[in-house]
């Protein structure tokens, strides 16, 4: 574990800091090396106690004529820290990240060596939300440490800048922003920084905690930062101008500022050729409209306007409804609940009994509620059909928002059929028109309407013609490449 | 806070919508009228499915009478067991009877309803309306799209003219044009589409007989499709026609003299007797075709003149073409006017010949 000397930017709790700074903590080992009169503090569970042994203490038994600072300026340690006259709360701050504390008795002053114990952290794994199948299958795992190698491995550049920032009043959670100095906004960095400095909270343990701290509007059910596990989505959106950061503890990075329509862009789809890319992208926006709007049409169209059904609906539709005795709108809700509850049982369950949850269920419960003339099996159908529409969101969040929205819409339909679902697309709109992501335009290539930018939203041109950044990130280096002429393929100069 | 107690009040405005919900409603298809034995009541038919089951549904029809046509529907909500919807509707029929005393009186009420649609069709029935409701026809009609759908597929793919709700308001509301409608009459297992009823402003005062469909809608707009069947003492054969443009111009103003000009284009399907392959034997048959087909076009159009109705909207066509056009003069004019057809053919194919 690297030690990072972090930007204080956690305004303390005064109360936890009086505690603090009163008394040494308790957990810290204080004892006699028995090497002239060097005593040393550490905890036991967070350092090496191999290398304190081999390296630390060989060093002291071989240089015992040394005064302290003298030992200080010789320990052959990259992570060395000299304080003159420590007190209490520096001491316990030292310690509890990983140091050992050393003090000649005789001596004022205190150095400390940074020698924390390897953790036994998760191997890179494939990426399970986010897979793809092509294009590396590396995912972030839980170690700060390795989760930046994965990103610097991607970008050797200088330009790359990696600022610490320590979060949580107890966790004291590190956070590393990161962004290229010669291309992204700064506005936009000061923002994320600033936001992130100005977290007061106990305990930070994911980055999903972080993003919902500073989102742009909290009330919003829109998520306004994407979080990925992918180290190269990361890569890409840094190179795109954009800020991310990563969270000690969290398997999953975030950057911003982000427009509605990245959420619907796998990462997947710049590894396969731009003419499929664009068509999955398109179905994919298809798939959020259907799977908003499918349900609470049919509610809508069933209960108030009977005469936009095409003749020969008609009698398949009307036959299929002549049992249920629920009206419309309950008879799409309980459809759409069961759906969700199978998902959401689905999601508790261990992968293997969650899949038979889905199938049985699925199959067996929709079947049943048909013959039992609970529900109508053309909306059956919507109902299923717009469910897997809304899981081909590539992200996770948004897929969850996409559903949620649809369960107000089919309400709305049920009291004034298309005038309200109108009314309530208003709001939808109304309400994404407000949005910002890191005070960015939300909806942004599409308004404010930045046309350029279109190469990249709803379909994905080839990378020749995306020869700039995104005009809605107001980046400094605008240009993508310099160096694509209108040449044959195979001419070299 | 006032904008969600603002929000919450709207919701409570749901109980002003009013519900239709689908299988809660009777869905009236067609729609019939005929003059009931009683003085100045009109009798009501109804005609609408119902669903037995997902694979079988019949249609069932219910009459009553009454002055208005509300008044009827009231009385037919009185006998069915779910409301009257009537935004399904795709077609109305008229017997001739009430066709001569005038329709409007009864359209008018289903002219202003919003959720009447202006793509149904209406049409005029040789026999009572009921009549013709009250079969299914060995379940042609079991799903009540039959006469529509015998409309529809007439004017896309055969000889009837475009003519439907809107085509009959806008020449009933135009000053100088009358509304012309499909003449039905029931056969043995079917209705059959026996001419064209001719109006003037909403009386039926004649008809066109089946043959002169065709000509009709020559004159009365552009098409793709239709047939003509020409026969003389030496040979007969059918025309089908591939294009027609219809172009109507004033020669001698004001309102003396009108040419309509009609541009067909055509194939050649079947013939008797002589060979159509020779280009000489074309030229021929193209000549007594266009004179058949002028002949008879004058023949309607003076029909036309002696009713003093105007089916074709020439009267609009003039309209468009005059300065300061004065409705009163031409009016007066009218019958007198020179009327001219001219049809330039061409017979582009012949079909495979030896």
């Amino acid at each position: 574990m690297r030690f990072f000397k972090t930007e204080k930017s956690v305004k303390s709790n005064p109360a936890v800091e009086q505690k603090e700074n009163k008394h040494l903590d308790t957990n810290i080992l204080w004892q006699e090396t028995g090497i002239s009169d060097w005593e040393s503090g550490y905890i036991e569970s967070l350092i090496s106690q191999e290398r304190f042994n081999k390296e630390v203490l060989r060093f002291l038994q071989d240089h015992q004529q040394l005064s302290s600072k003298e030992m200080f300026e010789q320990l052959p340690f990259g992570n060395k820290y000299w304080e003159d006259e420590p007190d209490n709360k520096t001491i316990n701050e030292m310690i509890l990240q990983g140091c050992v504390a050393l003090k000649k008795r005789s001596s004022s002053g205190m150095l400390f060596i940074h020698i924390m114990k390897e953790e036994m952290a998760r191997s890179i794994n494939v990426p399970e939300i986010e897979f793809s199948v092509i294009g590396p299958k590396e995912a972030f795992n839980e170690e700060l440490e390795t989760n930046l190698l994965l990103i610097q491995k991607r970008l050797p550049t200088s330009a790359l800048q990696i600022e610490f920032i320590e979060i949580g009043l107890r966790t004291k959670t590190k956070v590393a922003v990161l962004y290229l100095k010669d291309i992204a906004n700064e506005e936009n960095v000061e923002t994320l920084k600033k936001r992130l400095a100005g977290i007061e909270y106990d305990h930070i343990l994911d980055s999903s905690y972080l993003i919902q701290m500073i989102e742009d509007n909290k009330m919003s059910i829109f998520p306004q930062f994407i979080d990925t596990e992918r180290p190269d989505r990361i890569v890409a959106s840094l190179i795109e101008g954009k800020v991310a950061f990563l969270t000690q503890g969290s398997p999953h990075g975030v950057y911003g500022p982000v427009s509605i329509l990245e959420f619907f862009a796998a990462f997947d789809d710049y590894f396969l050729s731009w003419h499929i890319a664009s068509l999955f992208r398109l179905m994919r926006m298809f798939a959020v409209f259907f799977s908003i709007f499918a349900t609470p049409i049919y509610v809508s169209v069933i209960t108030f306007h009977p005469e936009l059904i095409p003749d020969d609906l008609l009698s398949t539709l009307t036959t299929s409804r002549t049992d249920i005795p629920f009206p419309p709108v309950l008879e799409a809700l309980f459809l759409e609940l069961t759906i969700e509850l199978l998902r959401e049982a689905g999601a508790r369950l261990p992968t293997k009994v969650g899949q038979t949850i889905g199938i049985v269920g699925g199959i067996v419960i929709g079947t049943a509620s048909v013959e039992a003339g609970l529900t109508s099996n053309v909306l059956l159908i919507i109902v299923s059909l717009s469910a897997l529409a809304s899981f081909t969101t590539p992200v996770y969040r948004m897929s969850n928002a996409i559903r949620l929205v649809r369960f107000p819409m089919i309400i709305l339909s049920g009291f004034w059929g298309l005038l309200s679902l109108a009314l309530g697309l208003m709001m939808i709109i109304s309400h994404l028109l407000g949005l910002t992501s890191l005070g960015r335009p939300y909806l942004a290539p599409i308004y404010p309407p930045i046309l350029s930018d279109w190469k990249d939203s709803f379909i994905r041109l080839p990378f020749y013609v995306q020869k700039k950044r995104p005009k809605q990130l107001m980046v400094k280096e605008k240009q993508k490449m310099s160096w694509w002429k209108k040449r044959d393929i195979d001419e070299f100069e | 806070m006032k904008k969600l107690l603002l929000l919450f009040m709207c919701l409570l405005l749901s109980a002003c919508a009013e519900k239709e919900i689908l299988d809660d409603i009777t869905i009236v298809r067609t729609l019939g009228f005929d003059k009931a034995s009683k003085k100045n009541e009109i009798k009501g038919t109804i005609n609408y499915p119902i669903f037995i089951n997902e694979q079988t549904f019949k249609m069932k029809y219910l009459t009553a009478s009454g002055e208005t046509s509300k008044e009827i529907r009231n009385e037919l909500n009185e006998m069915t067991a779910k409301p009257i919807f009537i935004g399904k509707l795709n077609t109305i029929l008229f017997s001739e009877k009430l066709a001569k005393e005038g329709i409007m009186e009864t359209l008018d009420t289903l002219q202003r309803d919003p959720g009447v649609g202006r793509a149904i069709y209406l049409g005029i029935t040789k026999q009572s309306a009921k009549h013709i409701l009250s079969d299914d026809y060995n379940y042609t009609n079991s799903d009540g799209n039959y006469f529509s759908n015998l409309i529809k597929q007439n004017e896309n793919f055969s000889n009837l003219p475009l003519l439907n709700f809107h085509t009959f308001l806008y020449a009933y509301f135009a000053d100088s044009m009358d509304p012309v409608l499909p003449y039905l009459s029931k056969q043995k297992d079917a209705v059959k589409i026996i001419g064209l009823a001719i109006f003037k402003k909403d009386k039926m005062v004649g008809t066109i007989d089946e043959q002169q469909i065709l000509i009709f809608k020559t004159l009365f707009q552009d098409f793709k499709e239709g047939s003509f069947q020409f026969s003389n003492k030496a040979y007969k054969g059918n025309l089908e026609i591939l294009k027609s443009h219809l172009d109507i111009k004033i020669i001698e103003k004001p309102y003396k003299r009108v040419r309509i000009t009609v541009d067909v284009k055509g194939r050649l399907t079947e013939y008797t007797k002589v060979n159509a392959g020779d280009p000489k034997v074309v030229k021929s048959i193209e000549k007594t075709i266009k004179k058949e087909l002028e002949h008879n076009a004058q023949k309607l159009t003076r029909k036309f003149q002696k009713l003093n109705i105007d089916p074709l909207g020439i009267g609009e066509h003039v309209r468009s073409q005059t300065r300061g056009f004065n409705l009163k003069q031409y009016k007066d004019q009218y019958q007198d006017m020179d009327i001219e057809v001219v049809y330039h053919l061409k017979i582009t194919e012949s079909g495979v010949s030896q």
